[in-house]
């Protein structure tokens, strides 16, 4: 994990790859040393926190004091089931509003066949995706925590 | 900063125009609003357009075809305010000093998508993860429920207003009525929306030509005066933010009162941003029309429909009216003034003096919205 700070959370295992997953940025995740992977946030110095990492705080305008990798658990805020296809995201798919514990609010898709597990405020954890053909590429999901 | 009055209004009715040309269905308005100021045109002595994907030189293509190129032209784009972030920058000419006599027009021809969601910028964080606006407006719609107990069929209740209040508006997009189980019954978008908890997009156009006093005066002008013009961007919030309170709109809110001396329980009619049904409960308390949490009493209490304590878009609103993005904001305005100039019909809200329109927009990440314009108006 290098700079990225210390080996935090469990194993995230890796689901498949699909057409609508997005590729994250190189700086947007670290992999623990046993080959797991955690989203990355950026903290200023005035304590407020960023996600994904900033060049430069908005609060600071200086680069974040700390990049911290994330545990990969938060409560679900609020979340929606599209039932209209948008460019290459097929309809029907979910997308929610994560509150992760370190405070941070992250934005993306839930599985839909998660649909029935969902309401505002149940506890979610970060799935991570890689593509098998192109190990470099990785996306995430939020789960409710416990799902398989 | 000295008095502006609107001294004239147009607008070219809401619909679907695929065969017209940005310039066909800005023109229209152009013409109606300065035959209505009875100023001529060569007292105009700038432009101000707000187009949010008219593409480049909107405001020029407009003023080509209606005998005014050559004056200054500024291209405003910021979302669903770009129009009337447009008639802002209008104002603030106009009350400065630099010009005595200007045009605005807002227009929008979303025709050429072919349809579907707005297209938002897919270098955003969370449109590059599928986030749609419908999807956005209801993640608040969701969490205003489990906040608040409201359920989807009370939302439906501000579809049933809008279009009723449609019905009476030559110029809607939508000019019938439905029922709650219709509104339940179409087809779902985001859940918990279905189709009619959605305004229909569309083409359109509104202009307004705003003034002095003495210019509005020497042409016999019906004027209607601008008492406060109030215009803001989102504040970046990473954390955790509560999606039921608009933070911009409620920080617009309160600055426009206490710039007008002007309080909630002033307003005689207003036009909301109801893009979406939940739009207008965010609203009503955002703008301090009742209480956090009280929005849907003031919609079952018949308070928000014509005839009510304070009617909130006679128009039909977005939802009725259709929400040609860069048209929306100077059309609220085009009826806040007809609204305050008596010239509504059967949508007319009875002794109406004092009108507030409010358009935001612009879904961006960590903002609630991007874009946050509130006019109040009196007669």
């Amino acid at each position: 994990m290098g700079a990225h700070g210390k080996e935090i959370g469990a194993a995230a295992p890796a689901a498949e790859w699909d057409a609508a997953s997005t590729p994250l940025p190189a700086d947007t995740f670290a992999r623990r040393p046993d080959g797991t992977i955690a989203l990355l946030a950026g903290r200023s110095s005035m304590g407020a926190i960023y996600f994904p990492v900033p060049a430069l705080c908005p609060d600071t305008l200086q680069p974040p004091e700390e990049v911290v990798p994330l545990r990969g658990s938060g409560k679900l805020y609020a979340y929606s089931a599209i039932h209209v296809s948008s460019g290459r995201f097929k309809a029907p798919y979910i997308v929610g509003y994560v509150d992760m514990d370190e405070g941070v609010r992250i934005f993306s898709r839930i599985p839909y066949d998660a649909r029935d597990s969902l309401h505002p405020d149940v506890p979610v954890e970060i799935c991570f995706r890689e593509d098998v053909a192109d190990p470099g590429k990785v996306d995430f999901v939020f789960k409710p925590q416990g799902a398989k | 900063m000295r008095p502006v009055v609107v001294a004239g209004v147009g607008l070219t009715p809401f619909g679907k125009f695929p065969e017209k040309t940005l310039a066909d269905l800005g023109v229209p308005s152009v013409r109606d609003a300065l035959a209505d100021s009875g100023i001529d045109r060569s007292k105009i002595e700038a432009a101000y357009c707000g187009t949010a994907l008219g593409g480049m030189m909107s405001g020029q293509r407009i003023l080509r075809e209606t005998g005014l190129s050559g004056i200054p032209n500024i291209n405003v784009e910021n979302a669903c305010s770009s129009s009337s972030g447009a008639f802002r920058e209008a104002w603030v000419a106009v009350a400065s000093g630099l010009y005595d006599a200007v045009l605005v027009v807002g227009v929008e021809k979303l025709t050429k998508f072919g349809g579907g969601a707005l297209p938002l910028e897919p270098e955003d964080w969370e449109v590059g993860r599928g986030m749609i606006m419908p999807a956005l407006y209801a993640m608040r719609a969701q969490r205003y429920m489990h906040e608040h107990g409201v359920t989807a069929e009370q939302l439906a209740k501000v579809s049933v207003k809008a279009h009723d209040h449609g019905a009476l508006n030559e110029d809607a997009m939508i000019r019938r009525r439905f029922t709650v189980e219709e509104v339940m019954a179409s087809r779902p978008v985001a859940d918990p929306f279905t189709l009619l908890h959605c305004c229909p997009s569309g083409d359109g156009a509104a202009a307004a030509v705003i003034c002095t006093e003495a210019v509005a005066r020497q042409a016999g002008a019906r004027t209607v005066k601008v008492v406060n013009s109030h215009l803001n961007s989102g504040r970046y919030l990473p954390g955790f933010r509560d999606m039921t309170v608009p933070e911009i709109t409620v920080r617009g809110a309160r600055h426009a009162y206490e710039e007008s001396g002007i309080g909630p329980e002033d307003i005689d009619v207003a036009e909301v941003h109801d893009a979406f049904t939940i739009g207008e409960f965010l609203y009503y308390e955002a703008l301090g029309f009742c209480r956090p949490g009280e929005a849907i009493r003031l919609l079952e209490d018949g308070e928000t429909s014509i005839g009510g304590r304070i009617p909130v878009n006679p128009s039909g609103g977005l939802l009725s009216k259709g929400h040609p993005i860069g048209a929306t904001g100077l059309a609220q305005i085009v009826e806040i003034v007809r609204q305050l100039r008596g010239e509504c019909g059967a949508r007319q809200v009875e002794g109406a003096k004092t009108g507030l329109a409010h358009a935001t927009g612009g879904g961006i990440s960590g903002y609630d919205h991007g874009a946050c314009s509130i006019h109040i108006f009196a007669r």
